[in-house]
């Protein structure tokens, strides 16, 4: 309860920080605010842009749209902070200003926006972080440098949120997002990690072997006590709203069970996206949809073969402070994959308020999951609806339903399973989980 | 000898105290002010003519946006160690015409006051002749002492440590290393020597609020 207590208190700051930041009252006083604004510009790095007469694709359609919509009206200066604010996040600046010049003819102004990028190129951030009443903390935080178009990040994670295990430890990337063109980019990752099991999960697998190698389960691995991975992949754009994505990921898990020995889950991996945005007059409507596949044979020296299909789909209709997200994932593991590739609901973005170890200790091989949220402003409501199962076994779908306040990537909120008898609601706050 | 030289070298927790010590004289040391004005009801201090219009809320105010200045008045006595009263923090809002190139400024009260159509130096006075105490409840017999601060508002944008990578370590400390007022200009003036009011002049002076 307390947490509960701490969290809101922590998310009202957040909410009170961002209204604070939202514009000044200030500006309301500002003797300019009779002038008509005439044009805006937009100063980059070496390049300007008439945002009115220019279709170029610096600037987002949305965010153009808004800074079109100015013009002819009279000077606010707390939108030109929004606006600023909106443009810094775009270009990933340092900062944006405004300037306001006069206009060609009288009691007309020109609005010049000054887009100052980062003279430093390292940065330390927190990426993630997520407290939910049944799994604890989890959070992330790295370091990333950029030299031209390539980065390096080095950072350390604890997450027992997204998996059946908790795991912990370091991990390390190197992209790069212009291999020979911009529509090539190339990645690697490395992570080590030490697992920590819940008592629930430890008790489902079935009795131990004792022969060593074999396996503990026919349809995943025994508990690791550590696992490490290695995943390079290359992605191509295949036409704009298109992307392919092809590698391999080694990883390589530390058994303790019956002796301590090595297993690994070699795999060929391979991912499409489709990413589509379209405007209306009033209407914002994004669809992505998604296929991964990952592939682990004896081929590549892999101890577990499977093959691991998830498949998603989510569409957003944005209207004003109205959003409507509509969220679908599907997923199916034949062979015998290790914990960490089974799927898991009743975590902080599925089926959201109940527990994951009650739901399935193990995780499961078939999965389906749709959520539905409506948001208006920094309210939020969500209807999740899915099930989890083992190839062969009946299917028990679940519900759960929850409200919750959002400003940004930060988010709180409340959720409650949908079913008869006690209901044991489950707190959730954090950002971007 | 050797224990003679290594006396004689300042040690490493030395370098280290004056390296904490330093920001402190940053602060800069208050100007001297004469003693105050006082109508028998509300205290001006008797401000030099301060050009506080300069500089980067200059530049923000030529660039059109608007800058607003906050003024404090402390009334001290037992030898400025105990602080008698302060004045509500007094808000003044400047902008500035970018065709007339002239200034208004507001004080943002219940019924805001303003001015339009001012020079600089009608601007910057118009703000300092505001910029008063009540003197309600306050010894008539006792010495005072008088200080003045006035600041500019630095518009924080707190959303620059929260990007679309998370919580920003780096931004966290361009913003706390922003908050230390490196970049905004601030003054501060006191009366050196005690004054009582039963001793001052009555005197009328402008102003259009009273405040305190």
């Amino acid at each position: 309860m307390k947490c509960l207590w701490l969290g809101w208190l922590v998310f009202g700051g957040m909410l009170g920080a961002g209204a604070l930041s939202a514009g000044t009252q200030d500006s309301e006083f500002n003797v300019n605010n009779a002038y008509t604004v005439e044009t805006v510009l937009v100063n980059g790095d070496g390049w300007t842009t008439n945002v009115a007469a220019d279709r170029g694709e610096k600037i987002s359609s949305p965010l153009r749209k808004d800074i079109v919509a100015i013009i002819g009206e009279k000077l606010n200066p707390a939108t030109l902070d929004d606006l600023a604010r909106r443009l810094r996040k775009e270009f990933h600046a340092r900062a944006v200003e405004h300037h306001i010049l006069r206009g060609t003819v009288p009691d007309c102004v020109q609005v010049v926006f000054d887009v100052q990028v980062r003279p430093t190129r390292f940065d330390v951030a927190v990426p993630k972080f997520l407290y939910q009443a049944k799994q604890g903390w989890s959070g992330a935080v790295e370091g990333t440098a950029i030299v031209r178009h390539n980065s390096v990040t080095v950072g350390l994670v604890s997450d027992g949120d997204e998996l059946a295990e908790r795991y912990a430890g370091i991990t390390a990337r190197y992209q790069n997002s212009h291999l020979g063109s911009d529509r090539v980019h190339f990645g690697l990752e490395y992570g080590a990690f030490h697992e920590q099991w819940n008592a629930g999960t430890v008790e489902a697998l079935p009795p131990q072997r004792t022969e060593m190698g074999s396996m503990a389960s026919s349809v995943t691995s025994d508990v690791y006590r550590t696992r490490q991975f290695f995943e390079p992949v290359a992605t191509f754009q295949v036409w704009r709203p298109l992307h392919l994505s092809l590698g391999a990921s080694f990883e390589s898990l530390q058994d303790q069970y019956p002796v301590a020995h090595t297993e690994s889950a070699n795999a060929a991996v391979a991912s499409l996206r489709y990413h589509q945005r379209t405007e209306g007059s009033d209407l914002l409507q994004d669809f992505d949809a998604g296929y991964d596949l990952r592939l682990a044979s004896g081929a590549m020296h892999s101890d577990l073969i499977y093959a691991r299909h998830r498949w998603e789909f989510r569409y957003t209709l944005t209207h004003g402070k109205q959003v409507l997200i509509e969220d679908a994932t599907a997923g199916m593991i034949a062979g015998q994959a290790p914990l960490f590739e089974r799927f898991v609901l009743g975590n902080s973005s599925t089926l959201r308020g109940w527990n994951k170890f009650a739901l399935d200790p193990l995780g499961g091989n078939r999965m389906v999951h749709n959520t539905v949220e409506y948001r208006y402003g920094a309210f939020q409501i969500f209807y999740d609806t899915g099930a989890i199962w083992d190839g062969g076994q009946a299917v028990e779908d679940r519900n759960s339903a929850g409200i919750g306040l959002r400003q940004g990537a930060f988010s709180a909120s409340v959720a409650f399973p949908l079913r008869e008898g006690h209901i044991d609601p489950i707190f959730m706050i954090g950002m971007n989980y | 000898m050797a224990q003679s030289a290594r006396d004689n070298r300042i040690s490493r927790r030395s370098w280290l105290l004056a390296g904490l010590a330093l920001p402190l004289f940053r602060v800069r040391a208050a100007d001297e002010l004469p003693p105050p004005r006082f109508d028998g009801d509300i205290l001006q201090p008797a401000l030099p003519n301060i050009h506080f219009l300069t500089g980067k809320p200059l530049e923000r105010l030529t660039n059109g946006n608007t800058v607003a200045f906050l003024a404090q008045i402390t009334l001290f006595s037992d030898d400025r160690h105990t602080p008698l009263k302060y004045s509500p923090i007094q808000r003044f809002i400047l902008s500035r015409d970018i065709w007339n190139e002239t200034f208004k400024v507001t004080i943002p009260t219940l019924t805001p006051h303003d001015r339009v159509g001012l020079t600089t130096t009608q601007a910057e006075s118009w703000c300092l002749e505001n910029i008063v105490i009540s003197a309600a409840e306050v010894p008539k017999d006792k010495p005072l002492w008088l200080r003045c601060d006035l600041r500019t508002v630095h518009q924080d944008d707190l959303s620059r440590v929260v990007g679309d990578k998370g919580i920003s370590f780096l931004s966290i400390f361009e913003y706390l290393s922003r908050k230390a007022g490196s970049n905004e200009p601030q003054w501060s003036f006191e009366t050196p020597r005690p004054f009582r009011l039963q001793d001052l002049p009555r005197q009328l002076f402008g102003r259009v609020t009273r405040l305190g």
